[in-house]
């Protein structure tokens, strides 16, 4: 117990570390404010630049970033009607009729205080579920793992996207790029064409700056033009009587956060557009019509998606299943750094847990004093021109690619996967999905060759396996529900 | 199919040259091992290239059911809206910079991108584009050269 403690409270009591948590997080309010700066984006270029550190200072920034970074988008939202980041699309709803009332400094107030609530709900979360998950995870076999690795790619493309099928092609296209390589089974040569560069596969950072960050700063040129509203903010500080009669909500919006934040694939976006919903149907008198400048329209959706952090967090550390977009870039940045997400992290390595849990309490905290103060300068940064903020994210990219192996091909992979990124979502292709099949399917691969020779290579005992086992059955039947869920058939079982 | 969003210009284009791309993968790793084994290296390769085909064809049939945003003229709007000059002359300019980076060295490059790209990007004044993209030149390197000790292009021009 007493050791437990001194985990949690080590980003605390060591000035560099908590130094790291308070940067991280007052640069993750700015990366989510900034419109075109997004958090996965900034998150996959800072992973290059880290993966030299010790694990606890890479760890206690992304921690601080993450925080800072969902929460970031709501100022944006609110002031500019810009969600900074795509958790903050709801909140634009009734931030931005707030801030046209002349209320831009309380909304910014009322939202930073529910962020914070939301936050430490979800670390509270994965303080208790996380260890009660590993136990019950080490009970998992590779057949469990292919499927929740196949349940978190199908959730992310289909409710990020539009169509199912544009979904799966994602994920399936981000698996194959996983397989480039050579087999670490067997060293046969996987998709390399005969070229030495591409024997040690293709690495995903470069993949993951391509498709987050070149990808979407050439999507941002189409919206060149568009001249951000100024708005005038008053104090930060928010009305507490406000607060006090909202925490209710608060308290079950972040509920809400937190479990579909935990489901592997879902992340702040859909908590938060969840939550919005649920504040509609139940609250019945707001402080003003829902998409007028309700109150409660503000707090559901901070709450929920600030909650959905820690909830991300639970799969991620628990399953090495991420949470969601920037669950698997941090994914990556484990593995970077030589650690193994799933069960057996919580077991051999028990300290890096309570330090991410200690290092999300203290950026939640971080996170009420720069969320209450700095506004000023915040609102000059924020209309900095995309003209400005689009050469530069294309230095950081590069930067940032060729750091990790300091070999220039990994730059046009990069570029490479940006245009082919652009083009994807031009068309409305998810790019999310990508990212996760290229993390998951050296994992998915593994898992079901293993799971292929543990029934001898028959079909029939494979596949008996997946009805069989409790828990397999279980993930089997989810998986067809989602699957179910997205086709006509279930559209027209609805309709009657 | 009133509620069915219209198809974007080179939309169908791009979904076939994906359906494309699939079969080709789906060939290449099919040649890892064929059907030697059920846990061969090459099976979750075919799995993966498969699924990519079989949702690539149901997607090419999905766009080609739609209806075209406009009936004539699909590459002209594609050149002005996919690919607007001004998003052209940018992945230009990051293609050049991207392979001026090694033989050039990163703070030539970089500057040179920099400068170009907000020049033309921002269009406001020459000097503060200048002066941005010094200055912002200047921390990315201090802070990743010299506080993060990232190894950056050091150039064989000069």
């Amino acid at each position: 117990m007493e050791q437990t403690a001194l985990w949690f409270l080590m980003a605390w009591l060591d000035p560099g570390l908590l130094l790291m948590v308070a940067a991280g997080t007052f640069a993750g309010i700015y990366i989510g404010a900034i419109p075109g700066l997004s958090v996965t984006m900034a998150v996959s270029i800072l992973i290059s630049f880290t993966f030299k550190w010790p694990v606890d200072d890479a760890l206690a920034l992304i921690a601080g970033i993450f925080v800072g970074g969902v929460y970031g988008g709501a100022r944006s939202a609110i002031l500019l009607n810009i969600p900074g980041a795509p958790s903050a699309v709801a909140t634009a709803f009734d931030g931005y009729p707030l801030a046209q009332r002349g209320e831009a400094g309380r909304a910014i107030g009322v939202a930073t205080v529910m962020s914070v609530v939301g936050g430490l709900m979800g670390v509270l979360a994965l303080a208790l579920a996380a260890p009660v998950i590993a136990r019950f995870a080490l009970l998992v076999a590779p057949r469990d793992y292919l499927l929740l690795a196949m349940i978190g790619i199908l959730l992310v493309g289909s409710l990020a996207g539009k169509s199912l099928a544009r979904g799966i092609f994602a994920g399936a296209l981000g698996v194959t790029i996983g397989m480039v390589g050579l087999d670490p089974m067997t060293a046969e040569g996987r998709f390399t064409f005969g070229s030495l560069s591409l024997m040690g596969g293709i690495p995903y950072v470069a993949a993951m700056i391509g498709f987050f960050g070149v990808a979407e700063a050439l999507y941002q040129l189409r919206h060149l033009d568009l001249e951000p509203v100024k708005q005038r903010v008053g104090s930060l500080l928010p009305d507490w009587r406000v607060v006090k009669k909202l925490l209710p909500l608060s308290l079950r919006t972040g509920a809400i956060g937190v479990v579909i934040g935990a489901l592997p694939g879902t992340g702040g976006d859909i908590a938060a557009l969840m939550a919005y919903d649920h504040a509609k149907r139940t609250v019945k008198e707001p402080t003003s019509p829902f998409g007028e400048g309700a109150y409660e329209g503000l707090v559901a959706p901070e709450s929920a998606n600030n909650a959905a952090v820690g909830g991300a967090y639970i799969p991620m550390l628990t399953l090495g299943i991420p949470g969601d977009a920037v669950t698997a870039v941090i994914i990556g940045a484990l593995y970077i750094h030589g650690l193994k997400p799933g069960p057996l992290l919580m077991v051999e390595t028990p300290h890096l847990f309570w330090f991410t849990v200690g290092s999300l309490t203290l950026a939640n905290l971080c996170l009420l004093v720069f969320g209450l103060t700095g506004i000023r300068i915040f609102t000059k940064l924020v209309e900095c021109p995309k003209g400005i903020l689009i050469p530069l994210i294309l230095v950081l990219s590069a930067v940032g690619t060729y750091a990790i192996q300091n070999n220039p091909v990994d730059i046009y992979w990069m570029l490479g996967f940006g245009i082919l990124g652009y083009f994807m979502k031009v068309y409305d292709y998810p790019v999310a999905p990508v990212i996760l099949g290229v993390i998951l399917g050296p994992l998915m691969d593994v898992s079901y060759r293993r799971a292929m020779i543990s029934a001898r290579d028959d079909p029939l005992t494979f596949a008996s396996e997946f009805v069989t086992a409790p828990i397999s059955l279980g993930l089997t039947l989810f998986l067809l529900a989602i699957i179910l869920g997205q086709t006509p058939l279930w559209s027209k079982l609805r309709g009657r | 199919m009133p509620d069915q969003p219209r198809r974007q210009p080179g939309e169908l284009v791009f979904s076939l040259l994906l359906l494309v791309a699939s079969l080709f993968l789906a060939w290449q790793a099919w040649s890892i091992a064929g059907f030697a084994s059920l846990s061969s290296a090459g099976v979750m390769p075919m799995l993966a290239t498969g699924t990519m085909a079989a949702a690539g064809l149901v997607i090419l049939g999905q766009t080609a059911r739609r209806r075209p945003v406009a009936e004539q003229g699909a590459v002209r709007r594609f050149l002005a809206e996919v690919t607007p000059p001004r998003l052209a002359l940018f992945a230009a300019m990051i293609v050049l910079y991207m392979l001026a980076l090694e033989p050039a060295g990163f703070l030539v490059s970089s500057f040179a991108f920099l400068f170009a790209g907000m020049a033309f990007l921002h269009r406001r004044s020459l000097a503060l584009s200048l002066v941005v993209s010094a200055a912002s030149l200047a921390l990315i390197w201090l802070v990743f050269r010299h506080v993060f000790a990232v190894v950056l292009p050091a150039g064989r021009l000069f």
